[in-house]
Protein backbone atom coordinates (compact mmCIF):
# COMPACT_ATOMS: atom_id res chain seq x y z
CA UNK A 1 0.00 0.00 0.00
CA UNK A 2 2.84 2.39 0.76
CA UNK A 3 4.38 1.39 -2.27
CA UNK A 4 1.37 2.44 -3.97
CA UNK A 5 1.38 5.73 -2.25
CA UNK A 6 4.72 6.53 -3.38
CA UNK A 7 4.17 5.79 -7.14
CA UNK A 8 1.47 7.90 -7.06
CA UNK A 9 3.34 10.60 -5.24
CA UNK A 10 6.26 10.36 -7.73
CA UNK A 11 3.99 9.75 -10.75
CA UNK A 12 2.25 13.53 -9.84
CA UNK A 13 5.37 15.05 -8.69
CA UNK A 14 6.40 14.05 -12.78
CA UNK A 15 3.26 15.33 -13.98
CA UNK A 16 4.13 18.70 -11.99
CA UNK A 17 7.45 19.00 -13.36
CA UNK A 18 6.57 18.42 -16.96
CA UNK A 19 4.14 20.94 -16.62
CA UNK A 20 6.05 24.02 -15.15
CA UNK A 21 9.09 22.91 -17.70
CA UNK A 22 6.43 23.07 -20.90
CA UNK A 23 4.26 26.11 -19.27
CA UNK A 24 4.63 29.40 -20.64
CA UNK A 25 5.98 28.26 -24.04
CA UNK A 26 3.41 29.01 -26.59
CA UNK A 27 3.58 25.68 -28.63
CA UNK A 28 4.22 26.73 -32.45
CA UNK A 29 6.57 29.71 -31.41
CA UNK A 30 9.22 28.12 -32.86
CA UNK A 31 7.52 26.61 -35.90
CA UNK A 32 8.75 29.41 -37.81
CA UNK A 33 5.79 32.14 -39.22
CA UNK A 34 7.38 34.38 -41.99
CA UNK A 35 6.52 37.64 -41.49
CA UNK A 36 6.09 39.54 -45.13
CA UNK A 37 7.20 43.53 -44.96
CA UNK A 38 6.13 45.35 -48.07
CA UNK A 39 8.12 47.81 -50.35
CA UNK A 40 5.98 50.26 -52.47
CA UNK A 41 8.67 49.89 -55.08
CA UNK A 42 10.35 53.72 -54.48
CA UNK A 43 14.50 52.96 -53.06
CA UNK A 44 13.22 54.78 -49.73
CA UNK A 45 10.56 51.80 -49.84
CA UNK A 46 13.12 49.16 -50.52
CA UNK A 47 15.57 50.33 -47.90
CA UNK A 48 12.93 50.94 -45.52
CA UNK A 49 11.45 47.61 -45.84
CA UNK A 50 14.67 46.06 -45.97
CA UNK A 51 15.66 47.52 -42.82
CA UNK A 52 12.80 46.56 -41.23
CA UNK A 53 13.19 42.95 -42.04
CA UNK A 54 16.55 42.63 -41.19
CA UNK A 55 16.18 43.86 -37.90
CA UNK A 56 13.62 41.56 -37.23
CA UNK A 57 14.67 38.74 -38.48
CA UNK A 58 18.74 39.15 -37.10
CA UNK A 59 17.01 40.27 -33.21
CA UNK A 60 14.55 37.80 -32.99
CA UNK A 61 15.37 35.18 -35.66
CA UNK A 62 11.39 35.32 -37.39
CA UNK A 63 11.99 34.79 -41.11
CA UNK A 64 11.02 37.97 -43.29
CA UNK A 65 10.23 38.12 -46.41
CA UNK A 66 10.39 41.89 -48.73
CA UNK A 67 7.23 41.34 -50.86
CA UNK A 68 7.42 44.04 -53.82
CA UNK A 69 4.25 45.78 -54.77
CA UNK A 70 3.18 48.46 -57.23
CA UNK A 71 2.20 51.72 -54.82
CA UNK A 72 1.21 52.58 -51.83
CA UNK A 73 -2.44 51.87 -52.45
CA UNK A 74 -1.53 47.87 -53.86
CA UNK A 75 0.41 47.11 -50.72
CA UNK A 76 -2.61 48.85 -48.43
CA UNK A 77 -4.90 47.06 -50.03
CA UNK A 78 -2.89 43.53 -49.03
CA UNK A 79 -2.12 44.11 -45.37
CA UNK A 80 -5.93 45.05 -45.49
CA UNK A 81 -6.92 41.14 -46.47
CA UNK A 82 -3.87 39.93 -43.97
CA UNK A 83 -1.16 39.32 -46.77
CA UNK A 84 1.26 41.30 -45.68
CA UNK A 85 1.75 42.47 -41.67
CA UNK A 86 3.79 45.81 -41.79
CA UNK A 87 4.27 48.05 -44.40
CA UNK A 88 5.95 52.02 -44.45
CA UNK A 89 3.43 54.30 -44.87
CA UNK A 90 3.30 57.92 -45.13
CA UNK A 91 1.18 60.69 -43.05
CA UNK A 92 -0.05 62.77 -45.77
CA UNK A 93 -0.55 60.35 -48.08
CA UNK A 94 -2.79 58.22 -45.98
CA UNK A 95 -4.83 60.85 -44.72
CA UNK A 96 -5.58 61.76 -48.47
CA UNK A 97 -5.30 58.53 -50.01
CA UNK A 98 -6.02 56.16 -47.77
CA UNK A 99 -8.68 57.87 -46.01
CA UNK A 100 -9.94 60.47 -47.84
CA UNK A 101 -10.03 63.11 -45.50
CA UNK A 102 -8.80 66.33 -45.85
CA UNK A 103 -5.51 67.41 -44.88
CA UNK A 104 -4.14 68.59 -41.53
CA UNK A 105 -1.18 71.16 -41.95
CA UNK A 106 0.42 70.32 -38.68
CA UNK A 107 2.73 67.23 -38.64
CA UNK A 108 1.97 65.90 -35.10
CA UNK A 109 -2.06 66.44 -35.29
CA UNK A 110 -1.98 65.21 -38.74
CA UNK A 111 0.15 61.83 -37.29
CA UNK A 112 -2.52 61.65 -34.35
CA UNK A 113 -5.20 61.74 -36.81
CA UNK A 114 -4.42 59.12 -38.92
CA UNK A 115 -3.08 56.88 -36.12
CA UNK A 116 -6.10 56.94 -34.20
CA UNK A 117 -8.32 56.30 -37.64
CA UNK A 118 -6.56 53.46 -38.43
CA UNK A 119 -6.41 51.93 -35.00
CA UNK A 120 -10.21 52.44 -34.40
CA UNK A 121 -11.42 51.81 -38.28
CA UNK A 122 -8.34 49.09 -39.89
CA UNK A 123 -7.33 47.13 -37.09
CA UNK A 124 -3.61 49.02 -38.28
CA UNK A 125 -0.74 50.26 -35.73
CA UNK A 126 0.93 53.53 -36.51
CA UNK A 127 4.63 53.18 -34.83
CA UNK A 128 7.19 55.51 -34.20
CA UNK A 129 7.85 57.38 -37.54
CA UNK A 130 11.51 56.85 -38.61
CA UNK A 131 12.64 60.95 -38.11
CA UNK A 132 12.23 62.31 -42.05
CA UNK A 133 9.20 63.72 -43.89
CA UNK A 134 8.78 63.87 -47.35
CA UNK A 135 7.20 67.20 -48.63
CA UNK A 136 4.68 66.01 -49.94
CA UNK A 137 3.56 62.41 -48.81
CA UNK A 138 4.28 63.60 -45.15
CA UNK A 139 6.56 61.58 -42.35
CA UNK A 140 7.29 57.88 -42.76
CA UNK A 141 6.27 55.55 -40.25
CA UNK A 142 5.92 51.61 -40.09
CA UNK A 143 2.27 50.22 -39.96
CA UNK A 144 1.64 47.10 -38.48
CA UNK A 145 -1.18 44.46 -38.16
CA UNK A 146 -2.88 44.77 -34.51
CA UNK A 147 -3.12 40.75 -34.72
CA UNK A 148 0.69 40.39 -36.06
CA UNK A 149 1.67 42.74 -32.87
CA UNK A 150 -0.70 40.46 -30.55
CA UNK A 151 1.03 37.70 -31.96
CA UNK A 152 5.17 38.64 -31.32
CA UNK A 153 4.55 40.69 -28.37
CA UNK A 154 7.78 42.12 -28.91
CA UNK A 155 7.61 43.75 -31.89
CA UNK A 156 6.24 46.97 -31.60
CA UNK A 157 9.52 47.44 -29.07
CA UNK A 158 11.72 46.21 -31.75
CA UNK A 159 10.35 48.14 -34.53
CA UNK A 160 10.46 51.51 -32.19
CA UNK A 161 14.16 51.21 -32.57
CA UNK A 162 14.19 52.32 -35.68
CA UNK A 163 12.03 55.84 -34.86
CA UNK A 164 13.28 58.75 -35.10
CA UNK A 165 16.90 57.73 -35.85
CA UNK A 166 16.45 58.39 -39.80
CA UNK A 167 16.34 62.29 -40.62
CA UNK A 168 16.33 63.58 -44.07
CA UNK A 169 20.04 64.18 -44.80
CA UNK A 170 20.74 59.96 -43.65
CA UNK A 171 17.32 58.95 -45.88
CA UNK A 172 19.01 61.18 -48.55
CA UNK A 173 22.60 59.55 -48.06
CA UNK A 174 21.42 55.69 -47.82
CA UNK A 175 19.24 56.42 -50.81
CA UNK A 176 22.83 57.76 -52.34
CA UNK A 177 24.21 54.57 -51.71
CA UNK A 178 21.32 52.62 -53.51
CA UNK A 179 21.98 54.67 -56.59
CA UNK A 180 25.54 54.68 -56.17
CA UNK A 181 25.59 50.73 -57.20
CA UNK A 182 24.42 49.04 -53.61
CA UNK A 183 21.59 46.88 -53.01
CA UNK A 184 19.01 48.12 -50.40
CA UNK A 185 19.66 45.50 -48.13
CA UNK A 186 23.19 45.51 -48.11
CA UNK A 187 22.96 49.89 -47.46
CA UNK A 188 20.18 48.50 -45.16
CA UNK A 189 22.32 46.53 -43.24
CA UNK A 190 25.33 48.41 -43.24
CA UNK A 191 23.31 51.25 -41.58
CA UNK A 192 21.68 48.97 -38.57
CA UNK A 193 25.07 47.36 -37.64
CA UNK A 194 26.37 51.52 -37.50
CA UNK A 195 23.88 51.82 -35.36
CA UNK A 196 24.64 49.09 -33.16
CA UNK A 197 20.66 47.65 -34.01
CA UNK A 198 22.11 44.12 -35.34
CA UNK B 1 30.95 -26.55 -81.97
CA UNK B 2 30.49 -27.81 -78.92
CA UNK B 3 33.63 -25.81 -77.73
CA UNK B 4 32.33 -22.90 -79.26
CA UNK B 5 29.39 -22.73 -78.15
CA UNK B 6 30.46 -23.74 -74.49
CA UNK B 7 32.70 -20.52 -74.99
CA UNK B 8 29.98 -18.24 -76.19
CA UNK B 9 27.87 -19.35 -72.88
CA UNK B 10 30.78 -18.72 -70.72
CA UNK B 11 31.63 -15.93 -71.99
CA UNK B 12 27.42 -14.68 -71.35
CA UNK B 13 28.12 -15.99 -68.07
CA UNK B 14 30.75 -13.59 -67.30
CA UNK B 15 28.89 -10.50 -69.01
CA UNK B 16 25.95 -10.86 -66.65
CA UNK B 17 28.43 -11.77 -63.82
CA UNK B 18 30.11 -8.39 -64.35
CA UNK B 19 26.84 -6.23 -64.92
CA UNK B 20 26.34 -4.49 -61.47
CA UNK B 21 22.53 -5.27 -60.01
CA UNK B 22 20.29 -2.27 -60.55
CA UNK B 23 19.64 -0.20 -58.04
CA UNK B 24 15.96 -0.56 -56.04
CA UNK B 25 14.51 2.30 -56.91
CA UNK B 26 13.86 4.88 -54.37
CA UNK B 27 11.17 5.46 -51.63
CA UNK B 28 8.98 7.68 -52.86
CA UNK B 29 6.71 9.31 -50.21
CA UNK B 30 4.42 12.09 -49.97
CA UNK B 31 2.18 13.52 -46.71
CA UNK B 32 2.83 9.70 -44.62
CA UNK B 33 1.86 8.55 -41.46
CA UNK B 34 3.88 6.32 -39.66
CA UNK B 35 2.16 4.38 -36.48
CA UNK B 36 4.66 1.22 -35.99
CA UNK B 37 8.00 0.21 -36.88
CA UNK B 38 9.48 1.14 -39.89
CA UNK B 39 13.47 1.06 -41.22
CA UNK B 40 14.45 3.09 -44.18
CA UNK B 41 17.71 2.28 -46.09
CA UNK B 42 18.73 3.35 -49.83
CA UNK B 43 17.39 6.49 -50.97
CA UNK B 44 13.74 7.80 -49.76
CA UNK B 45 11.98 10.83 -51.58
CA UNK B 46 10.14 13.14 -49.90
CA UNK B 47 7.10 15.63 -51.00
CA UNK B 48 5.35 16.62 -48.24
CA UNK B 49 5.21 15.44 -44.18
CA UNK B 50 6.30 12.09 -43.03
CA UNK B 51 4.77 12.18 -39.02
CA UNK B 52 6.06 9.21 -37.10
CA UNK B 53 3.39 8.89 -34.20
CA UNK B 54 3.68 8.49 -30.78
CA UNK B 55 3.01 4.85 -31.40
CA UNK B 56 5.39 4.71 -34.21
CA UNK B 57 9.16 4.05 -34.76
CA UNK B 58 11.60 5.10 -37.69
CA UNK B 59 15.06 3.74 -37.57
CA UNK B 60 17.63 5.08 -41.16
CA UNK B 61 20.14 2.51 -41.43
CA UNK B 62 23.85 3.72 -42.50
CA UNK B 63 24.20 4.97 -45.91
CA UNK B 64 20.80 6.19 -46.55
CA UNK B 65 20.13 9.34 -48.23
CA UNK B 66 17.02 11.08 -47.40
CA UNK B 67 15.87 13.61 -50.33
CA UNK B 68 13.03 16.20 -49.77
CA UNK B 69 11.37 17.91 -52.93
CA UNK B 70 10.95 22.16 -52.66
CA UNK B 71 7.34 22.33 -52.19
CA UNK B 72 6.27 25.92 -50.91
CA UNK B 73 2.29 25.75 -50.53
CA UNK B 74 2.08 29.07 -48.75
CA UNK B 75 4.71 30.86 -50.59
CA UNK B 76 6.52 31.89 -47.55
CA UNK B 77 10.22 30.84 -49.27
CA UNK B 78 10.49 27.82 -46.76
CA UNK B 79 9.99 24.64 -48.29
CA UNK B 80 7.14 22.21 -46.54
CA UNK B 81 9.02 18.99 -46.66
CA UNK B 82 9.85 17.52 -43.43
CA UNK B 83 10.18 14.86 -41.39
CA UNK B 84 8.06 15.42 -38.06
CA UNK B 85 8.35 13.13 -34.90
CA UNK B 86 6.64 12.66 -31.46
CA UNK B 87 7.35 8.82 -31.53
CA UNK B 88 10.73 7.64 -31.94
CA UNK B 89 13.75 8.38 -34.74
CA UNK B 90 16.62 6.20 -35.00
CA UNK B 91 19.28 7.61 -37.41
CA UNK B 92 22.55 6.06 -36.58
CA UNK B 93 25.34 6.50 -39.52
CA UNK B 94 28.55 5.61 -39.27
CA UNK B 95 31.22 7.51 -40.05
CA UNK B 96 31.97 5.70 -43.35
CA UNK B 97 28.90 5.73 -44.16
CA UNK B 98 26.42 8.73 -42.63
CA UNK B 99 23.00 9.49 -43.37
CA UNK B 100 22.34 12.41 -45.60
CA UNK B 101 19.25 14.44 -45.78
CA UNK B 102 18.96 16.97 -48.12
CA UNK B 103 17.60 18.69 -50.90
CA UNK B 104 16.50 17.09 -53.89
CA UNK B 105 16.83 19.90 -56.14
CA UNK B 106 19.26 20.58 -59.03
CA UNK B 107 20.67 23.98 -57.19
CA UNK B 108 19.70 23.61 -53.62
CA UNK B 109 19.83 26.64 -51.19
CA UNK B 110 18.99 27.00 -47.51
CA UNK B 111 15.63 26.01 -46.74
CA UNK B 112 14.90 24.49 -49.31
CA UNK B 113 13.00 21.77 -47.18
CA UNK B 114 11.55 22.81 -42.98
CA UNK B 115 13.27 20.49 -40.84
CA UNK B 116 13.34 16.76 -39.12
CA UNK B 117 11.51 18.08 -36.14
CA UNK B 118 11.43 16.24 -32.69
CA UNK B 119 9.01 17.04 -31.04
CA UNK B 120 7.33 15.70 -27.71
CA UNK B 121 9.48 12.40 -29.29
CA UNK B 122 10.03 9.89 -26.86
CA UNK B 123 13.28 8.65 -28.12
CA UNK B 124 15.68 10.34 -30.59
CA UNK B 125 19.11 9.66 -31.68
CA UNK B 126 20.79 11.16 -34.61
CA UNK B 127 24.30 9.96 -35.15
CA UNK B 128 26.63 10.40 -37.94
CA UNK B 129 23.91 12.02 -39.81
CA UNK B 130 24.47 15.18 -42.47
CA UNK B 131 21.73 17.49 -42.35
CA UNK B 132 21.54 20.40 -45.44
CA UNK B 133 19.66 23.12 -47.44
CA UNK B 134 16.92 22.80 -44.98
CA UNK B 135 15.38 25.43 -42.50
CA UNK B 136 16.42 23.93 -39.52
CA UNK B 137 18.30 21.01 -40.30
CA UNK B 138 17.27 19.60 -36.82
CA UNK B 139 14.52 20.87 -34.62
CA UNK B 140 14.21 19.91 -30.69
CA UNK B 141 11.02 20.77 -28.47
CA UNK B 142 10.24 19.39 -25.43
CA UNK B 143 12.47 16.13 -25.57
CA UNK B 144 15.43 14.10 -24.31
CA UNK B 145 18.01 13.28 -27.37
CA UNK B 146 21.22 13.55 -28.02
CA UNK B 147 22.96 14.86 -31.97
CA UNK B 148 26.49 12.99 -31.90
CA UNK B 149 28.74 13.12 -34.92
CA UNK B 150 27.15 14.76 -37.29
CA UNK B 151 27.35 17.21 -39.51
CA UNK B 152 24.79 20.30 -40.21
CA UNK B 153 25.62 23.07 -43.27
CA UNK B 154 23.67 25.25 -45.24
CA UNK B 155 20.63 25.62 -43.22
CA UNK B 156 18.99 28.57 -42.30
CA UNK B 157 19.53 26.94 -38.66
CA UNK B 158 22.08 24.43 -37.82
CA UNK B 159 20.87 22.84 -34.80
CA UNK B 160 17.87 24.52 -33.11
CA UNK B 161 16.02 23.67 -29.96
CA UNK B 162 14.28 24.34 -26.96
CA UNK B 163 12.99 23.01 -23.54
CA UNK B 164 15.22 20.07 -23.46
CA UNK B 165 17.32 17.66 -22.10
CA UNK B 166 20.02 17.39 -25.07
CA UNK B 167 23.70 16.27 -25.83
CA UNK B 168 25.06 17.67 -29.18
CA UNK B 169 28.76 16.70 -28.86
CA UNK B 170 31.47 16.05 -32.01
CA UNK B 171 29.45 17.70 -34.81
CA UNK B 172 30.53 20.10 -37.37
CA UNK B 173 28.34 22.87 -37.53
CA UNK B 174 28.80 25.27 -40.50
CA UNK B 175 28.05 27.43 -43.24
CA UNK B 176 24.53 28.27 -41.64
CA UNK B 177 22.73 31.18 -40.25
CA UNK B 178 22.89 30.28 -36.84
CA UNK B 179 24.93 27.46 -36.42
CA UNK B 180 22.81 26.46 -33.01
CA UNK B 181 19.92 28.20 -32.15
CA UNK B 182 17.88 27.70 -28.68
CA UNK B 183 15.52 28.69 -25.94
CA UNK B 184 16.10 27.59 -22.72
CA UNK B 185 13.16 27.76 -21.05
CA UNK B 186 14.22 25.43 -18.42
CA UNK B 187 15.04 22.61 -19.93
CA UNK B 188 18.82 21.48 -19.98
CA UNK B 189 21.89 20.68 -22.04
CA UNK B 190 25.72 19.98 -22.84
CA UNK B 191 27.01 21.23 -26.50
CA UNK B 192 30.81 20.00 -26.15
CA UNK B 193 33.87 19.47 -28.58
CA UNK B 194 31.40 20.64 -31.64
CA UNK B 195 33.10 22.64 -35.16
CA UNK B 196 30.77 25.47 -34.92
CA UNK B 197 32.92 27.31 -37.53
CA UNK B 198 31.73 30.03 -40.57
CA UNK B 199 27.86 30.66 -39.64
CA UNK B 200 27.13 34.16 -39.46
CA UNK B 201 26.02 33.46 -35.79
CA UNK B 202 28.07 30.70 -34.09
CA UNK B 203 24.99 30.77 -31.37
CA UNK B 204 21.80 32.61 -31.25
CA UNK B 205 20.44 32.59 -27.59
CA UNK B 206 16.77 33.50 -28.58
CA UNK B 207 15.74 34.13 -24.96
CA UNK B 208 14.48 32.43 -21.33
CA UNK B 209 17.88 30.87 -21.09
CA UNK B 210 20.34 30.80 -17.87
CA UNK B 211 22.59 28.70 -17.61
CA UNK B 212 21.53 25.34 -17.82
CA UNK B 213 22.87 23.99 -21.58
CA UNK B 214 26.58 24.17 -21.07
CA UNK B 215 28.95 25.31 -23.81
CA UNK B 216 32.23 23.65 -23.22
CA UNK B 217 35.11 22.89 -25.76
CA UNK B 218 34.15 24.13 -28.35
CA UNK B 219 35.66 26.17 -31.39
CA UNK B 220 33.29 28.73 -31.82
CA UNK B 221 34.69 31.20 -34.83
CA UNK B 222 32.15 32.66 -37.18
CA UNK B 223 31.60 35.30 -39.70
CA UNK B 224 29.25 38.30 -37.85
CA UNK B 225 29.09 36.88 -34.34
CA UNK B 226 29.83 34.41 -32.33
CA UNK B 227 27.26 34.96 -29.69
CA UNK B 228 24.32 36.93 -30.43
CA UNK B 229 21.87 37.63 -27.36
CA UNK B 230 18.07 37.58 -29.06
CA UNK B 231 15.66 40.91 -28.27
CA UNK B 232 14.27 38.90 -25.20
CA UNK B 233 17.13 37.33 -23.25
CA UNK B 234 17.50 40.04 -20.38
CA UNK B 235 19.46 37.40 -18.30
CA UNK B 236 23.62 36.97 -18.55
CA UNK B 237 24.91 33.74 -19.71
CA UNK B 238 27.91 32.07 -19.95
CA UNK B 239 29.97 30.08 -22.26
CA UNK B 240 33.25 28.79 -20.26
CA UNK B 241 36.38 26.96 -21.95
CA UNK B 242 35.96 27.52 -25.96
CA UNK B 243 38.20 28.82 -28.28
CA UNK B 244 37.01 32.43 -29.89
CA UNK B 245 39.14 32.33 -32.78
CA UNK B 246 41.65 34.54 -31.59
CA UNK B 247 42.86 34.75 -27.50
CA UNK B 248 42.66 38.67 -27.32
CA UNK B 249 40.01 39.80 -25.09
CA UNK B 250 38.83 42.75 -26.92
CA UNK B 251 38.39 40.61 -30.46
CA UNK B 252 35.99 37.82 -28.44
CA UNK B 253 34.22 41.01 -26.89
CA UNK B 254 33.75 42.25 -30.50
CA UNK B 255 32.45 39.08 -31.58
CA UNK B 256 29.72 39.10 -29.09
CA UNK B 257 26.34 41.13 -28.95
CA UNK B 258 24.61 41.65 -25.79
CA UNK B 259 24.31 44.58 -22.89
CA UNK B 260 27.29 46.50 -24.62
CA UNK B 261 25.24 46.75 -28.10
CA UNK B 262 21.45 46.83 -26.23
CA UNK B 263 21.13 47.90 -22.88
CA UNK B 264 18.15 45.80 -22.51
CA UNK B 265 20.01 42.48 -23.62
CA UNK B 266 21.86 40.39 -20.51
CA UNK B 267 25.77 39.71 -20.47
CA UNK B 268 27.28 37.32 -22.37
CA UNK B 269 30.38 36.06 -20.26
CA UNK B 270 33.01 33.94 -21.72
CA UNK B 271 35.61 33.16 -18.65
CA UNK B 272 38.74 30.62 -19.09
CA UNK B 273 38.69 31.39 -23.29
CA UNK B 274 40.82 28.57 -24.97
CA UNK B 275 44.07 29.79 -26.00
CA UNK B 276 44.08 27.89 -29.47
CA UNK B 277 41.50 25.43 -31.39
CA UNK B 278 40.92 22.01 -29.89
CA UNK B 279 41.87 19.30 -32.05
CA UNK B 280 38.48 17.77 -32.15
CA UNK B 281 39.76 14.66 -34.16
CA UNK B 282 35.80 14.77 -36.43
CA UNK B 283 35.07 12.98 -38.78
CA UNK B 284 36.52 14.19 -42.45
CA UNK B 285 34.07 16.24 -44.32
CA UNK B 286 32.17 14.26 -46.81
Amino acid sequence: MKIFRLRRTLALLSGIALLAITAGAPALACVGKTLHIATAGSVQQDILANALALLISERTGTTTKVDRFSDAQAAHDAIGKADLDIVVAYTAQARSDILKKPAIAENQALYEAVREEYNQNLNLVWLTPFGFSDAKLGQAAPVARKDTLKKFPALARLINKLGDIINDATMAKLEGQVKGGKTAAEVARAFLKESKLI
Amino acid sequence: MKLALFGVLLLLTGACRLAPPPLPAPLELSDTVISDAVTWSGEVRIRGTVTVKKTGALTILPGSTIRFERIDHDGDGIGDAEIYVEGTLLAHGTAQAPILFTSAAAQPRPADWKFIYLDYARKAELRHIIAEYAYSGVQIHFCKATVLDSEFRYNVDGVRFSTVNIEVARNRIHHNTHGIRYEERRGSGSVHHNEIVDNDIGIFVVTRSDDRTLFRDNNIVSRQYNVKLGLAQPGDVTFAHNWWGTKEAAAIRAAIYDHDADAALGKVRTPDPLPAPLDLMLPAKK
